[in-house]
């Protein structure tokens, strides 16, 4: 789809999930055992791109799961939307994940939940889909760049005040840093 | 849970359309100054073979006045010139070769043209105070004119020093006082440049946003506004 690699096992066809071109791969690389998404469920992702991970997401969620798409930027849900038309699970938004009011009567309760902005307010806009979107009991994959929050700090300490957020609404079940894959990324599994 | 049809079916048709509502002239004008500008750097390096090339022929035109491609297209080469006998298809290409050069130029004037038109048309102010090359390179550094009307007059002072301001904020380096203002004519006068920058980022920011919201027209004002400051 983006000129991964493909692999037959068993008469099967594999995609290759690039840890270097996908920072959930790159996760389970590092060590995360679980995310947590399943065929046939109902997932919210923001900041889709061009739709590398989301592809991805597609595909393990199969053609009885569906995915919610969310990205701001006109030029790359131009090739979200073309992804589209080969996916019949995903749903393109074209909308800014920070406003949340804006698009929620085009989204339905989701059991899945991923968010990759790279915003300052990443974990306010992060929180604020996961209360409006989330069912109860559902799971949240977010990833952190901390030099997205604040370029001054140590990214440690700004880890640590994001999970302190964070456990306020969900319990944390794993987490895990991104190097060598992306610098100064951390990436927290949770429940809701 | 399978998605349902009509749901997906609207969002894409909603997104579809906020695709389309997404293009606005000042985006085609920073794609249109971003070929002028690759157009720019490429046209130095095939003019230059070319000149190679055609020196094989008529060398001694390349040292005399005039339009240098036009004067090739004319071809006339005398007899006693220090090239080679040329003939026949050799002769031909290089002759080709010479029209497509000077389409190339004038495909790069259209551009410059157009750029310089539609600047006065959608950002009347930011082009009386920046010019409409500067004004444009800002604005692509912005993201779009909706982006830089939104944009407070201090990031504008720095908007193309990003490099230099995060290694102010990261390490203790010492902050920019200018990014691409540093090109605008009045900073390049003035002595104290920082403080220039400052105050036409200032001004730039009130006519990002009156062109933004098709204002009136102030950008000659703030223009003079800043000269007598700055004496």
């Amino acid at each position: 789809m983006y000129g991964e690699k493909l692999v037959t096992i068993n008469n099967k066809e594999y995609r290759v999930w690039n840890a270097l071109d996908s920072k959930l791969a790159a996760a389970l690389k590092k060590g995360i055992k679980d995310l947590f998404v399943r065929p046939e469920m109902t997932c919210l992702y923001l900041g889709s791109s061009t739709g590398t991970t989301a592809s991805h997401i597609s595909d393990i969620v199969g053609k009885n799961g569906c995915v919610f798409c969310v990205e701001s930027a006109p030029r790359v849900m131009r090739e979200f939307l073309f992804l589209c038309e080969e996916r019949e699970n995903l749903v393109p938004i074209l909308a800014d994940a920070s406003q949340p009011e804006l698009y929620k009567e085009r989204i339905i309760k989701v059991e899945w939940l991923y968010q990759d902005v790279a915003q300052r307010n990443q974990v306010d806009i992060f929180l604020r889909n996961t209360v409006m979107f989330a069912r109860k009991g559902a799971y949240c994959v977010l990833t952190v760049k901390a030099r997205n929050i604040d370029v001054k700090k140590e990214p440690k300490k700004v880890f640590e005040e994001v999970e302190h957020e964070l456990e306020k609404h969900l319990k944390i079940i794993a987490k895990t840093t991104l190097e060598p894959f992306q610098k100064d990324h951390m990436v927290f599994v949770m429940r809701y | 849970m399978v998605c349902d049809k009509n749901l997906r079916k609207k969002n894409i048709e909603l997104s579809e359309n906020a695709l389309r509502n997404s293009v606005t002239p000042d985006i085609l004008m920073i794609q249109a100054v971003s070929m002028f500008e690759t157009l720019d750097s490429v046209q130095e390096v095939i003019f230059s073979k070319f000149k190679e090339w055609y020196g094989y022929y008529y060398p001694e035109l390349e040292r005399k006045p005039g339009n240098f491609i036009e004067d090739v297209i004319k071809d006339k080469r005398p007899i006693e010139s220090l090239g080679g006998v040329i003939k026949g298809e050799h002769k031909q290409i290089l002759l080709k070769n010479a029209r497509f050069l000077k389409e190339f130029s004038e495909a790069k004037k259209q551009i410059d043209g157009y750029i310089q038109e539609s600047m006065k048309k959608i950002c009347p102010n930011i082009t009386a105070l920046a010019g409409y090359v500067l004004g444009l390179k800002i604005i692509k550094q912005a993201g779009s004119l909706k982006h830089l009307a939104e944009l407070p007059a201090s990031t504008i002072q720095l908007l193309g020093a990003e490099k230099a301001l995060f290694r102010h904020l990261a390490k203790k380096a010492k902050s920019p006082k200018y990014g691409l203002l540093f090109n605008h004519p009045l900073v390049q006068k003035a002595k104290n440049k920082g403080k220039a920058a400052k105050l036409v980022a200032d001004k730039l920011a009130i006519c990002a946003r009156l062109d933004y919201f098709k204002g009136e027209f102030r950008g000659e004002d703030l223009r003079k506004k800043i000269e007598q400051k700055i004496k």
